[in-house]
């Protein structure tokens, strides 16, 4: 882990030596790559002297936070974001290039707000906030297989085991609040919130959340059933007083410090971590306002957990492999999804929260625009990872516009493709970086999200 | 030119002649027009995909020949090009697909159409626009430069001179030297050495990972005898609990796990997710390094333990290859390969090979090539169903409950199989006709979707795409496939013109004489783990129903015949229930042999005996794979869990072996198995062989030949690697901190003639870790204190020159091992099933035999850095974040030793507070408190009473009072729909809960204590 690992110690001296010993050593003139991962760790370091303290990004942003709303079982994209009119008149047929026949939404579309951008009737609500959404039509990945998509749209790789993208973030940013988690992650698999080779407190931390399960089991170890808070705070003081002299010993070593400092935030942790995962503390009309499902339920808590300072908060909500009967289960999961999504994009606004908020919305791959078989009501639509959609809304995205054009039957991209690793340049610029200098070396090599990949999508940055 | 293509490197410099694509004269593609590549996407691509695929693609690649692009099939199999552009007559892709004899594809031919289709497209010039050469380069970045080459690490070891000091009386050993000369030359003294009491806890964490006793601390402070340290680290190094705390480094290394971590979509996974054996590497691990087996034996027998001699015939000692399987499972075979290359050049050599998988080695001299000859090795092994059980490994006693509970399980798979298949074949009796004539068109073309719809077949279905691969792909059937499908398969190849005419004469042959099948051959003349795909399949006699119905037909088309056949398996479908219920309760339904042929096509019911091993399931079911939910029916979770879990189940290696064909594999162009290029030679990897020039491995995969070039004393990086992790671990950090790279990219060795001193020592007294140890921790380089110096700390920060000892936090293990010994009750017994020791109820066994699920590594072991074990990981980070602190303050497992020591006998005879305070102090420090220490306790304990009080009375809802032992039903992980319920709980310890009422005064005392930093730093 090279001179990184010093970072894990707590310790900005160290670094600090290892770095200009790593300068002054006699390199391979490897060039720019590793020299501007060096500068990205100075300032980094210099911030201050955690893993997890906040750090100014080095570009200008608006967004601080990012809430990801990850649809992960492939929502099709004809029927939500991509109208796709034209395919009306080939219903039916068959197309070189997809299995089965061509089968047109059965949905309608309505322009919707001042800047007249078209989302389905399967979200009435959303409808409503057409102009903060943008929408990018053109979205692509490699492989139209769930796991390995899933995964490459989390962490940039489908092969390797590689950070996340929240921990990419947290690491990058720190967190503002140090009594929370700065990555959480309601519902998913641990692969998308894996740190990999990033130290491990940049790993998205598992809140097993569900409205109405008890606050003190959502994270581990949140609570003390054997003794009371008063004496646990007597416990505390013992420590510190025994730690004293112990300390001194050791000169006061910042390891030393920085361990019973972290007994004190633990013993916030306690009350700020039970009060954030509290939704019933929400008014009744806030609440009514989400709805009373556990994606809504969740939602909620990424709003109070995103209020309180935390950096990214993931939540899953899975379900969208409509290989069959796509009317009915797909308008089960948007009736799922509208109103939750549309309530959480106003309550930030409301709160002048989603300026500084990046909300995202999309799943691994799209969908075919042709149903195998025939049309009737067992039709539904297969993988299909040439194009999909997703959609951004909040902190430095502008609202009421999409990007890129499908072909008519929105199989293939026409204009403007935004591969996942597009995708991941463009969150990362608007959180301050540029994602060729957000690195981290690891054996040898120096990392990045984006691998070697990835254009900005400029257009769409406020 | 592209660069990638281009060899460099040491294969380059040494001669080397290989020639790469990009040196042959490649055939200019003639502009291909948008209406060939319609007609290449529409009808061409989905043969060469759907039909040829299984077989011909790179990483498969059967005769050599992959299709997956147009430079593929130009260069072709062992017979050369496989397609001569215009000429289909000599093209051998056309003769094969047309032929009588070993016709291609095995299983299920290609249609008249399909045949049609590719003479035409031939015909036209063969226009295919996949090409290899699209390919853009990313970066100039290479490794393949002298300089790169010229780098420390890569060349051979040579002992320097030991250097002269001016404090001589200092130096105790060689090492003293040579850290005092860079001392000295920095103008720096080291510090004096630690206290006795200090310098054994350091000893006892380094070499055993747990504190010494109180009694064995103080027998040190008093033994005066000029060697009483030597005597300490002797015993040490002789206690069976070394191993146990080396062996965990090493296991980090080879990022070991219990679990595959393979991955379904979300939060799926497969049933059949845990490996049940992988503790008998783990104990081999241990039990190698207790005995100190010389590390160079100690890395050959994890690579090649079956080819030894001394090793390959003890189960116990072939458990060492579980090194190669005990890693994350991937779909793709690529990823797989690729794991096991990363790990075992990361492992042993401290290098990155598997940077090499798409490009060259952007920094080191390991160019394409170089990965693609070890993906040849690792790519001709292969796993049995079911390895070696090691004697002794499971209590006989027990053996026969074990055995008796395994059966039930199995006879549930094995009924859960005959159900499922029963499913699938009513599902197929009732669509019979529509299922072969989808099988034998391609679904994504227009014609197969006309079929679906017109038998109402969803190819999207997962099931009914299931079975349509089955039928495609012929070896996953049933062995009779050949009797009922013969007829169908030859008459499908027919012209539609003509059929009618010649479906006589062809029918005739066929039931006249022996069917126009391929020729039988050796299909598993070895068990194998997965079958090989496209095997041909053996001659039968045509079923006697079949040949009945078809003897009579006049049929206009293919679909009249599959109608035909779909009118026999309906005929049969009614004795179906009836027939496989007799085979659930192990009978056999009285009928004749074509009946039972027709009721079990195309899958096979195979008879009880076959269900005799969870490896003989696990290889039946692989079948059905493909459908999660039919893989969800088979209870292997259970007969993991039981295998994990019962006293009485012995212990499996895990093993591997060479295939009976070893061969050499294809460069893969950037990594992607669709752009297969030149074959390399399975050999070791150039830096293995400083000066001379790797020759292709002699015998079978190359594995023992990779291993001796690893193990050789003449290779560069091996000793170093192992002398400088063993260091890292002495003094918190190594010479080099990364510890799994030594290449270009590291850092400058701190202290490179030391390293090198030590690895040639190393090496000469026959690679014994317990030596290097001891040169180690007798030198006083070691056995400094940690007392800092307000220069030396601005000089030198990191203490990169060992002016003093590091101060360390405990890792998760010692931390947890050192509160299981504290309650007096430790289990020391060796090895065995893995044990949960994150969850309730607790077992007191080390933490090295913890179970470690790789997917869902538990956040307790991630909150305290444990390595990930998805891939090669040594040396942890060392973080302080919150939740470390919440589970001294919160855990059961706190609670429970706090409650485990204040009942220790020597708490429970003081007779006073202050006696009370001091034998807590003795238990968890080792040492007396001063007296302002006792003035806290006895403060604190005035003060808490009244608080513990107020604990009791409101935690009575929760807690009881009684103070009982209860037997509480363990808390299970929340149950979430559709997610897999049960797949997430780790095993479960058979043993009490922990006690569950409020804590006393002395409780929250002793936990207090436990939350201070001395109980979790080494000085």
């Amino acid at each position: 882990m090279s001179h990184l690992k010093d970072v894990a110690l707590c310790s900005g001296r160290d670094v600090t030596h290892s770095r200009r010993e790593f300068l002054s050593r006699t390199g391979l003139g490897i060039g720019g790559l590793a020299l501007s991962a060096l500068f990205a760790s100075e300032a980094r370091a210099d911030a201050g002297n955690t893993l997890t303290s906040p750090k100014k990004a080095p570009l200008p942003s608006k967004a601080k936070h990012v809430i990801h709303i990850f649809a992960s079982g492939a929502p099709s994209h004809l029927d939500t974001f991509d109208p796709k009119p034209g395919m009306e008149k080939f219903r039916g047929q068959s197309v070189s290039g997809a299995s089965g026949v061509i089968f047109p939404s059965p949905f309608k579309f309505q322009k919707c707000g001042k800047s007249g951008l078209e989302i389905s009737e399967l979200f009435p609500n959303l409808q409503k906030l057409a102009d903060d959404m943008c929408v990018i039509r053109t979205m692509k990945t490699d492989i139209p297989a769930h796991p390995v998509a899933a995964k490459m749209m989390h962490t940039g790789s489908a092969q390797l085991v590689k950070p996340s993208l929240g921990s990419w973030a947290l690491y990058g940013l720190g967190t503002e609040n140090q009594n929370l988690p700065g990555f959480v992650t309601l519902g998913g698999s641990p692969e998308w919130r894996q740190s990999a080779f990033l130290p491990s407190p940049y790993q998205g931390t598992r809140a097993d959340f569900a409205p109405g399960k008890p606050v003190d089991k959502v994270l581990l170890n949140l609570k003390n059933e054997f003794s009371s808070s008063e004496a646990q705070r007597m416990q505390l003081d013992l420590a510190r007083q025994l730690n004293g002299n112990h300390s001194a010993k050791f000169q006061h070593d910042e390891q030393l410090e920085a361990r019973i400092d972290s007994f004190e935030l633990a013993f916030r942790m306690q009350t700020e971590a039970m009060d954030a995962f509290d939704i019933s503390k929400e008014p009744a009309a806030i609440r009514a306002k989400y709805g009373t499902s556990d994606f809504a339920g969740k939602l909620l808590c990424a709003r109070r957990l995103v209020e309180r300072g935390v950096r990214f908060v993931q939540v899953d909500i899975g379900g969208w492999d409509h290989h069959q009967q796509l009317v009915q289960s797909l308008t089960k999961k948007t009736n799922e999804m509208d109103q939750p999504v549309a309530a959480l994009i106003a309550d930030l606004k409301e709160r002048g929260l989603l300026d500084s908020t990046l909300v995202i919305w999309g799943g691994e791959f799209g969908r075919t625009p042709t149903t195998a078989g025939s049309i009737n009501d067992q039709s539904g639509r297969d993988h299909h990872a040439r194009c999909f959609s997703a959609f951004m809304a909040g902190g430095g995205v502008k609202g009421g516009m999409h990007y890129g054009e499908t072909d008519e039957l929105g199989m293939n991209i026409a204009d403007k493709p935004v591969h996942v690793h597009d995708f991941h340049a463009t969150i990362l610029r608007v959180l301050g970086f540029d994602h060729t200098k957000l690195t981290y070396r690891y054996n040898g090599r120096d990392f990045r999200l984006t691998d070697n990949y990835g254009n900005i999508v400029n257009e769409i940055l406020a | 030119m592209k660069s990638w293509l281009k060899l460099g490197g040491p294969a380059a410099a040494l001669g080397l002649a290989l020639t790469a694509v990009a040196q042959k004269p490649a055939p200019v593609p003639t502009q291909i027009t948008p209406e060939q590549t319609q007609l290449f996407e529409s009808k061409i691509h989905p043969i060469l995909t759907g039909k040829c695929a299984p077989c011909h693609v790179d990483g498969i690649a059967k005769g050599g020949l992959s299709l997956d692009f147009r430079e593929s099939w130009q260069l072709g199999g062992g017979s050369g090009p496989a397609i001569v552009p215009g000429s289909p007559e000599k093209s051998p892709l056309l003769q094969r697909v047309k032929a009588t004899a070993n016709q291609m594809p095995p299983g299920g031919h290609l249609s008249a159409s399909e045949i049609a289709a590719l003479e035409s497209w031939i015909k036209m010039g063969a226009p295919d626009p996949r090409s290899a050469t699209s390919v853009k380069t990313t970066s100039k970045l290479t490794g393949m430069t002298d300089k790169a080459r010229e780098h420390w690490a890569f060349q051979p070891v040579e002992k320097p001179a030991i250097p002269k000091v001016k404090n001589a009386a200092w130096v105790k050993n060689p090492i003293d030297s040579f850290v005092l000369a860079k001392l000295e030359a920095s103008g720096m003294a080291p510090n004096p050495a630690a206290s006795r009491a200090a310098l054994i806890r350091r000893a006892y964490y380094d070499l055993v990972g747990m504190p010494p006793t109180v009694e064995e601390v103080r027998a040190f402070l008093a033994d005066k005898s000029p060697n009483a340290w030597e005597k300490v680290v002797d015993r040490l190094l002789a206690s069976p609990h070394y191993g146990e705390r080396w062996g965990r480094h090493w296991l980090d290394t080879v990022r070991y796990s219990d679990t595959t971590g393979a991955a379904q979509a979300g939060q799926n996974r497969l049933a059949d997710f845990r490996y049940a054996n992988a503790w008998t590497y783990r104990d081999w691990v241990i039990g190698a390094i207790n005995k100190d087996t010389p590390y160079n034996e100690f890395l050959m027998a994890q690579l090649a333990a079956d080819q030894i001699s001394t090793t390959k015939d003890d189960p116990a000692q072939l458990a060492a290859l579980g090194f190669l399987t005990v890693g994350k499972r991937f779909q793709d075979k690529n990823d797989l390969i690729d794991e096991r290359i990363d790990t075992v050049t990361k492992a042993t050599m401290g290098i990155t090979v598997a940077c090499a998988r798409c490009h060259d080695h952007k920094f080191d001299p390991i160019p394409t090539a170089d990965y693609y000859s070890l993906y040849g090795i690792f790519n001709s092994i292969e796993e049995p169903e079911i390895g070696p059980e090691i004697p002794g490994s499971g209590d006989p006693e027990q053996r026969g409950d074990y055995e008796k509970q395994e059966r039930v399980l199995l006879d549930k798979g094995r009924v859960a199989y005959y159900e499922y298949v029963g499913e699938k074949l009513e599902a197929f009796q009732k669509k019979a006709a529509g299922y072969l004539m989808l099988a034998t068109a391609n679904a994504r073309s227009k014609e197969g979707s006309e079929l679906a719809q017109k038998y109402g077949i969803n190819p999207s279905n997962t099931r009914e795409r299931d079975t349509i691969r089955i039928l495609q792909q012929g070896v996953r059937s049933s062995k009779d496939t050949a009797a009922v499908m013969g007829p169908f398969t030859a008459l499908q190849r027919l012209p539609e013109g003509s059929f009618s005419t010649q479906y006589a004469q062809t029918i005739g042959r066929m039931l006249g004489t022996a069917p126009a099948v391929a020729a039988p051959q050796g299909r598993f003349a070895k068990q194998r783990a997965t079958p090989q795909r496209g095997a041909n399949l053996p001659v039968k006699p045509v079923n006697a129903l079949v040949a009945q119905e078809l003897a009579s037909l006049k049929p206009r088309s293919i679909a009249d015949v599959a109608e035909a056949y779909g009118r026999l398996f309906a005929k049969v479908a009614v004795q179906r229930d009836a027939y496989i219920e007799a085979r659930k309760k192990n009978q056999v339904l009285s009928v004749d042999s074509a009946t039972s042929q027709l009721i079990e096509f195309p899958l096979g019911l195979p008879p009880a005996s076959e269900f005799n091993s969870t490896g003989s399931l696990r290889k039946l079911a692989s079948r059905f794979n493909a459908d999660n939910r039919a893989a969800a029916r088979f209870p292997f979770d259970e007969l993991n869990r039981l295998q994990l879990t019962h006293p009485g189940a012995p212990g499996h290696a895990m093993v591997v072996a060479d295939v009976e064909s070893p061969s050499d594999a294809r460069i893969l162009i950037r990594g992607e198995k669709q752009r297969p290029g030149e074959v390399v030679p399975r050999r070791v990897f150039a830096l293995c062989t400083p000066g001379s020039e790797p020759q292709p491995v002699k015998a079978g995969s190359g594995r023992l030949e990779l291993a001796r070039a690893i193990a050789a004393p003449s290779n560069p990086l091996t000793a170093r690697t192992v002398v400088n992790r063993a260091w890292m671990h002495h003094f918190g950090q190594g010479f080099i901190r990364t510890a799994d790279d030594l290449g270009n990219m590291s850092e400058k060795p701190s202290h490179p003639e030391l390293l090198d001193w030590l690895a040639g020592r190393f090496m000469e007294t026959g690679w014994s870790l317990k030596k290097l140890h001891k040169w180690v921790m007798l030198s006083n380089t070691y056995q400094q204190s940690t007392d800092t110096h307000p220069i030396y700390e601005k000089k030198d920060p990191a203490n990169r020159l060992l002016w003093h000892a590091n101060l360390r936090r405990l890792d998760f293990e010692s931390i947890r091992d050192t509160m299981v010994a504290l309650t007096g009750k430790l289990d020391p017994v060796l090895g065995g099933k893995p044990v949960n020791i994150t969850d309730e109820p607790y077992v007191y066994r080390r933490s090295v035999y913890g179970y470690i699920d790789r997917l869902f590594l538990s956040d307790l072991l991630t909150q305290f850095d444990v390595s990930d074990p998805t891939m090669a990981n040594t040396g942890r980070i060392s973080t302080i974040v919150p939740q470390q602190a919440l589970f001294f303050m919160n855990s059961a497992m706190a609670v429970d030793v706090a409650r485990q020591v204040v009942r220790r006998d020597e708490v429970g005879k003081a007779q006073t507070d202050e006696e009370k305070i001091k034998s807590i102090y003795l238990i968890l420090y080792q040492r007396s408190p001063k007296p302002e220490e006792v003035q806290a306790g006895l403060g604190f304990l005035g003060k808490v009473g009244s608080a513990a009080q107020n604990a009791e009375a409101s935690n009575t809802a929760a807690a009881t009072s009684k103070g009982r032992l209860q037997k509480r039903p363990v808390v299970k992980p929340a149950q979430k729909k559709g997610m897999g319920v049960g797949k997430f709980a780790p095993i479960r310890n058979n043993t009490e809960m922990v006690e569950r009422k409020a804590l006393d005064s002395w409780e929250l005392y002793t936990q207090a204590l436990l939350c201070s930093n001395e109980f979790v730093y080494v000085s």
